[in-house]
C-alpha cells in the first residue's frame, strides 16, 4: 500500500500541494492527473521522498522518512519527469546502474532483459547520449524495471512510480509501456504513474487521482472520475466522456470552444 | 507483452566496457613499475641503478655517494611523485564526477589554490604563533592547513555552482578564477612579510616540484593520501549513481548526503596532501582521467583505480622529464605538466562546446 494522508509540500514561498490524501494499493495501476502546474510531480516527489513535506506517507506499512535509500531502493524504482547523462555510459550501463543497490544485483542479463521489454534490445551497446528522446525514455524504465525486478515476492509488492512515463513516445511504444505498466500491476506490483493522455489512462490505469491547484478534486475507480463534468471542471475546457465499443472503456473526446459553445 | 522488433533478430552482445577498464589495471600496473623503475636510474649524478643493482647481487658495499642519492633522494622522490600523482589524478576523476563535469579538477576550479592558501599561510604565519599556541608540530601543521584549505574552497565551491542538483559549468570555472585571483593575492601580500627561508618556500608552491621530498614529509602526506585514495575508490557505484542526477541516485539506493561529504573529503584531503608537499601541479586530475574515459569508459568503478596508476605513471614521467630537460638544473614540474596538460584541457573544452551549455 501506499498510504498519504494530509501531504502539504511548499516549494520556496509557495505552498504546491494543499493538504492531499492519496493510496495507491498494489495490484492496481492508480493514475495522477491534472494540469500542467497542478501538482502531479510535486505529489509523485513527495510519495518517493524527495521533497520534505507535511504529512504522513507510508510505502508497504512502513513509514517513508524512516526507511534508508537502499531500503527504499529495494522496493521502488522512480521514473522521473526529465533524465540526464553525464559522462559517455552506454545504453546497457545506464540500465546497470540502476542494478547497483537493488535486489537483483550485479546481473548484466536482468538488465538486457529490461531493455528488450523496452524494444531496446538491439541498442544496448549505444551511447545513451546518441538516443532519441523518446528511446533515452525508454532506456531509463528500462533501468527502473531493472532495479525493481519482479512486482512482488514474499517480503510484500514492489512499486513503480512513474512521471509521464510516455510523454515522449510515439503512439505503439505508449501502447507497449503502459502494458509493461498493466503486466507490473496484473503481477501484483503497484504502478503510480502521472499521465496527461486521458485515454491511455481510462485503457490501463484502475485508479485516479485528479489534480487541480494543488488540491485532489476526485479520486477513485476510473469510471467514476472519468465523468464529462469532473474532467471539464479539472481542466477548464469542454471534454465529452463516451464509451467506446467492445470492452467499455470510456473514451474522452475534446471539444473545442467554438463548437462547445453551439 | 508486444514485442514490436523481432525477438529472433540475434543482436550482437554489447563490448563489456568494464572488464576491459579492469584489464586495464594490470597495463597501467606495469607500466608504473617500468616508469618507476626507470626514473630511479634518472638524475643528475651518474649513479646506475644496474651498478646498484648488480653491486647489491653480489653483495658488494655501495659506496657512501650511492646510499644517499639512492635512498634519501631518488626513492623519497620516487614515493612522493607516485603518492602526489594517483592523488591528483583521482581528485580530478571524483571531483569530475561530483560535479558531473569532466572539467572539474582541483587545480582549474581552485581547490589547489585554497589548498595553497592554507599552505602558505601556514608556511608564514606558523612561525608567528607562539610556542603555546602551536598545536601542531612543523611538519603537520603545512599539510593540515592545506587540507582545511581545501576543504573549505570545495564546498564553497559546490555551494555556489550546484543550485537544485544542477552544476553551473561556468559558476565553476569563474569561482576558480576568482579564488585563484584571491590566493595570488594573499600570497602577494605574505612575500612581504617572509623571511628569506620562507621567500624560497612560497616560490616552489608557486610553480610545484616534487625536488623537496624527504622521507619526514613523506611520513606526513603518505598516510593522508592512501587513506583517502581508497575512501575514494569506494566511490566508484555512487559516482555512476551520481552521473544520472542526485535525485536518481538517490532513487537507485545512494546515500546522497553523506557520499557528496566523502567525496568532498577525500578530494579536499588528496588534494591538500599533494599541494602541502609538491605544491601546484595542474592539469593531472585533468588529462588522466579523460583518457581513460575515452580509452575503457566512464565506469568509475575502475576508473578509479586506473587513474591513480596512470596519474602516478604520468607524474614520474613528468617528474623525468623536468630533470633531464635543462640537466644539470631542474625544470618546476608544474611546468612540464602545464606544457603537456593545457592543449589536453583546451581539446576537452572544444569536445565539450557542443554538449554543455557553458
Ligand atoms: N521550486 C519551486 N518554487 C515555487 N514553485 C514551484 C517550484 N517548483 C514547482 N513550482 C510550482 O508548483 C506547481 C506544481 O508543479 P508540478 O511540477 O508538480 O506540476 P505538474 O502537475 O507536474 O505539471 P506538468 O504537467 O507541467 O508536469 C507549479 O505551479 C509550479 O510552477
Ligand atoms: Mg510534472
Amino acid at each position: 500500500m501506499v498510504h498519504a494522508h494530509d501531504i502539504t509540500v511548499r516549494l520556496g514561498r509557495t505552498e504546491v500541494l494543499h493538504r492531499v490524501d492519496f493510496d495507491a494499493a498494489p495490484g492496481k495501476v492508480t493514475a495522477i492527473c491534472g494540469p500542467n502546474g497542478s501538482g502531479k510531480t510535486t505529489l509523485l516527489k513527495a510519495l518517493t521522498g524527495d521533497l520534505p513535506h507535511g504529512g504522513r506517507i507510508t510505502l508497504n506499512g512502513h513509514d517513508l522518512d524512516g526507511l534508508a535509500p537502499w531500503e527504499l531502493a529495494a522496493i521502488r524504482g522512480v521514473l522521473p519527469q526529465a533524465s540526464a547523462l553525464a559522462f559517455p555510459f552506454t545504453v546497457l550501463e545506464v540500465v546497470e546502474i540502476g542494478l547497483s543497490r537493488g535486489r537483483a544485483g550485479h546481473d548484466r542479463r536482468a538488465a538486457l532483459q529490461a531493455l528488450a521489454r523496452v524494444d531496446l534490445g538491439h541498442h544496448a551497446g549505444r551511447p545513451y547520449q546518441s538516443l532519441s528522446g523518446g528511446e533515452q525514455q525508454r532506456a531509463q524504465l528500462a533501468r527502473v524495471l531493472a532495479q525493481v525486478g519482479a512486482a512482488a515476492d514474499e517480503d510484500g509488492p514492489r512499486w513503480l512510480f512513474l512521471d509521464e512515463p510516455v510523454s515522449a513516445l510515439d503512439i505503439a511504444h505508449q501502447l507497449a509501456v503502459m502494458q509493461i505498466a498493466r503486466d507490473f500491476a496484473d503481477d501484483g506490483g503497484g504502478v503510480v504513474t502521472v499521465m496527461h493522455d486521458l485515454n491511455l489512462t481510462a485503457m490501463f490505469a484502475d485508479h485516479v487521482a485528479l489534480l487541480s491547484g494543488g488540491h485532489v478534486l476526485a479520486a477513485g475507480p476510473v469510471s467514476g472520475v472519468m465523468s464529462s463534468e469532473t474532467l471539464s471542471r479539472a481542466y477548464g475546457c469542454t471534454l465529452r466522456v463516451g464509451l467506446a465499443p467492445p470492452p467499455g472503456t470510456p473514451f474522452i473526446l475534446p471539444h473545442p470552444a467554438s463548437l462547445a459553445a453551439e | 507483452m508486444v514485442a514490436l522488433t523481432d525477438p529472433t533478430l540475434a543482436t550482437p552482445a554489447p563490448p563489456d566496457r568494464l572488464s576491459r577498464a579492469r584489464r586495464l589495471h594490470g597495463l597501467l600496473a606495469l607500466l608504473l613499475v617500468v616508469v618507476a623503475l626507470t626514473s630511479l636510474t634518472v638524475g643528475a649524478t651518474g649513479v646506475q641503478l644496474w651498478d646498484v643493482a648488480g653491486k647489491l647481487l653480489r653483495g658488494d658495499e655501495l659506496s657512501a655517494m650511492e646510499r644517499v642519492v639512492l635512498l634519501d633522494i631518488r626513492l623519497p622522490r620516487l614515493a612522493m611523485g607516485l603518492a602526489v600523482g594517483a592523488a591528483l589524478a583521482v581528485s580530478g576523476a571524483v571531483m569530475q564526477g561530483l560535479f558531473r563535469n569532466p572539467l572539474a579538477d582541483p587545480g582549474i576550479v581552485g581547490v589547489s589554490a585554497g589548498a595553497g592558501l592554507g599552505a602558505i599561510l601556514a608556511i608564514v604565519l606558523g612561525g608567528l604563533l607562539p610556542p603555546a599556541l602551536a598545536v601542531l608540530p612543523g611538519p603537520y601543521l603545512v599539510p593540515v592547513a592545506a587540507f582545511l584549505g581545501g576543504w573549505v574552497t570545495t564546498l564553497l565551491l559546490y555551494r555556489v555552482a550546484t543550485r537544485r542538483g544542477h552544476t553551473s559549468v561556468a559558476t565553476m570555472l569563474l569561482a576558480g578564477i576568482a579564488l585563484g585571483a584571491l590566493t595570488g593575492a594573499v600570497s602577494g601580500v605574505l612575500v612581504y612579510m617572509a623571511d628569506d627561508a620562507q621567500l624560497r618556500d612560497l616560490t616552489f608552491w608557486g610553480l610545484g616540484s616534487l625536488a623537496g621530498a624527504s622521507w619526514t614529509k613523506l611520513a606526513v602526506a603518505l598516510p593522508v593520501i592512501a587513506v583517502s585514495l581508497a575512501g575514494a575508490v569506494l566511490l566508484g557505484r555512487a559516482l555512476n549513481a551520481l552521473a544520472l542526477g542526485e535525485a536518481t541516485a538517490a532513487h537507485i539506493g545512494i546515500p546522497v548526503q553523506r557520499m557528496k561529504r566523502l567525496s568532498i573529503l577525500c578530494v579536499a584531503a588528496a588534494t591538500g596532501a599533494a599541494v602541502a608537499v609538491s605544491g601546484g601541479i595542474g592539469f593531472i586530475g585533468i588529462v588522466v582521467p579523460h583518457l581513460l574515459r575515452l580509452a575503457s569508459g566512464p565506469d568509475h568503478r575502475a576508473l578509479l583505480i586506473n587513474a591513480a596508476l596512470l596519474g602516478a605513471a604520468l607524474l614520474l614521467v613528468a617528474d623525468m622529464i623536468s630533470r633531464v630537460v635543462v640537466a644539470p638544473a631542474e625544470l618546476p614540474i608544474g611546468i612540464v605538466t602545464a606544457v603537456l596538460g593545457a592543449p589536453v584541457f583546451l581539446w576537452i573544452l572544444l569536445r565539450q562546446r557542443g554538449v554543455v551549455d557553458l
